[in-house]
């Protein structure tokens, strides 16, 4: 599968760049920058098993993947945010 | 003046060279030549045909573009293997141990109770029709979706007497699976292979310990959180000795003979590259 595929199995959502999670109120977690696209896929799978493992956990309230050409990226809602956006009106 | 040099187009004036004109004389001359000439002409109209079919057979060959391909139909998938000799047997001795069964182009797979692996497999090396006498491979897979139990081991069985083989598949979680070192030797190092590369731990096998791996690495690589890149860790930063001064003159000899490859330890050298900061294989920009 594809870093694509993987993120859509792990219901992640897929970012271009580290700036737009982190626009969308996501928490970046660790950088993989592996050389070819197979160990790009095993980066994306390693990284999303950790987060889904997150999310059950309770610590993330949604997970993403910010896929970009040489590297992958974990990021996450931290489920804090649902308390505060509770009080933004 | 003005014509001369031009090319004489078909349906043109005829050529009245000498040349053209000796020609014309010998055809009147020997009707023959005539005959001759019209097979010519057939054959570079047959010639041209060929070319033609040739041509068209290359565009529909694979090499050429194609045309939008419709969707694949579906390929054979397992069928429900109970009714099998091998299964209605094992399941006549040990009832609860067989899961399921099924078969996938005429081959068979059993799974089986985690708790009677070492049963089942005995029997089945015992079994006087089919006796499966040798331990073919013992592999594992890791189904991380499978969350109660997310290894399978897999072992493959063949009975060189009947000429017949079997795959049984087992469920394992962090407890791992008992061993059956004591049914096949063999399985020995395939055990410890699982153990290193899968972390599957075999209850009492013999030696459990990592065989491809060194004892303290960390992780196992065939994990599907495992990441394949390509990284200096803890491991490699504490036993890859660095180079001294010989070697590394030593290594920028090789290189400038173009040796480096078969004569550099491939760990050092890569431990170099990490340490000097420079990028290990440029990218393709």
């Amino acid at each position: 599968m594809s870093p694509k595929e993987i993120a859509a199995h792990y219901e992640a959502k897929v970012f271009d760049s580290p700036a737009a999670a982190e626009s969308a109120g996501f928490a970046l977690t660790e950088t993989l920058a592996p050389r070819n696209v197979w160990n790009k896929a095993s980066a994306a799978q390693s990284l999303a098993l950790k987060l889904r493992d997150k999310k059950e956990k309770g610590e993330a309230k949604e997970i993403g993947l910010v896929i970009e050409p040489w590297s992958v990226t974990g990021c996450y809602v931290p489920n804090e945010t649902a308390g505060r956006d509770h009080f933004k009106v | 003046m003005a014509e001369e040099g031009k090319p004489t187009e078909p349906g043109s004036q005829p050529d009245t060279s000498p040349n053209q004109r000796t020609q014309d004389q010998a055809r009147a001359a020997n009707p023959s030549s005539l005959t001759a000439d019209a097979e010519k002409d057939a054959q570079v109209e047959a010639a041209k045909a060929r070319v033609t079919a040739v041509k068209e057979a290359a565009q529909a060959a694979p090499g050429a573009p194609k045309a939008p391909v419709k969707k694949k139909e579906e390929g054979p998938k397992p069928v429900d293997a109970s009714s099998h000799p091998l299964v209605e047997k094992l399941r006549q001795k040990f009832d609860a141990a067989v899961i399921e069964a099924s078969e996938f182009l005429g081959q068979l797979s059993i799974r089986i109770e985690p708790s009677s692996v070492v049963k089942v497999c005995d029997a089945l090396k015992r079994d006087p029709e089919t006796p499966f006498n040798y331990l073919s491979d013992l592999t594992c897979a890791h189904y991380p979706d499978h969350r109660e139990a997310p290894f399978e081991v897999i072992y493959n069985l063949y009975s060189i007497p009947a000429n017949e083989r079997v795959r049984l598949k087992v469920w394992a979680n962090g407890e791992g699976v008992e061993s059956v070192t004591g049914v096949w030797p063999a399985a020995d190092w395939p055990e410890r292979e699982v153990y290193d590369l899968f972390g599957v731990a075999f209850h009492n096998h013999p030696d459990l310990r990592r065989i491809l791996l060194p004892p303290d690495w960390e992780g196992h690589p065939l994990r599907k959180d495992y990441p394949l890149e390509f990284v200096e860790n803890r491991w490699t930063e504490e036993h890859l000795p660095e180079f001294t001064d010989v070697q590394k003159e030593q290594l920028d000899q090789r290189r400038a003979y173009g040796l480096e490859i078969l004569s550099a330890s491939p760990e050092r050298e890569v431990r170099e590259l990490f340490k000097s900061g420079k990028e290990v294989m440029p990218k393709d920009k």
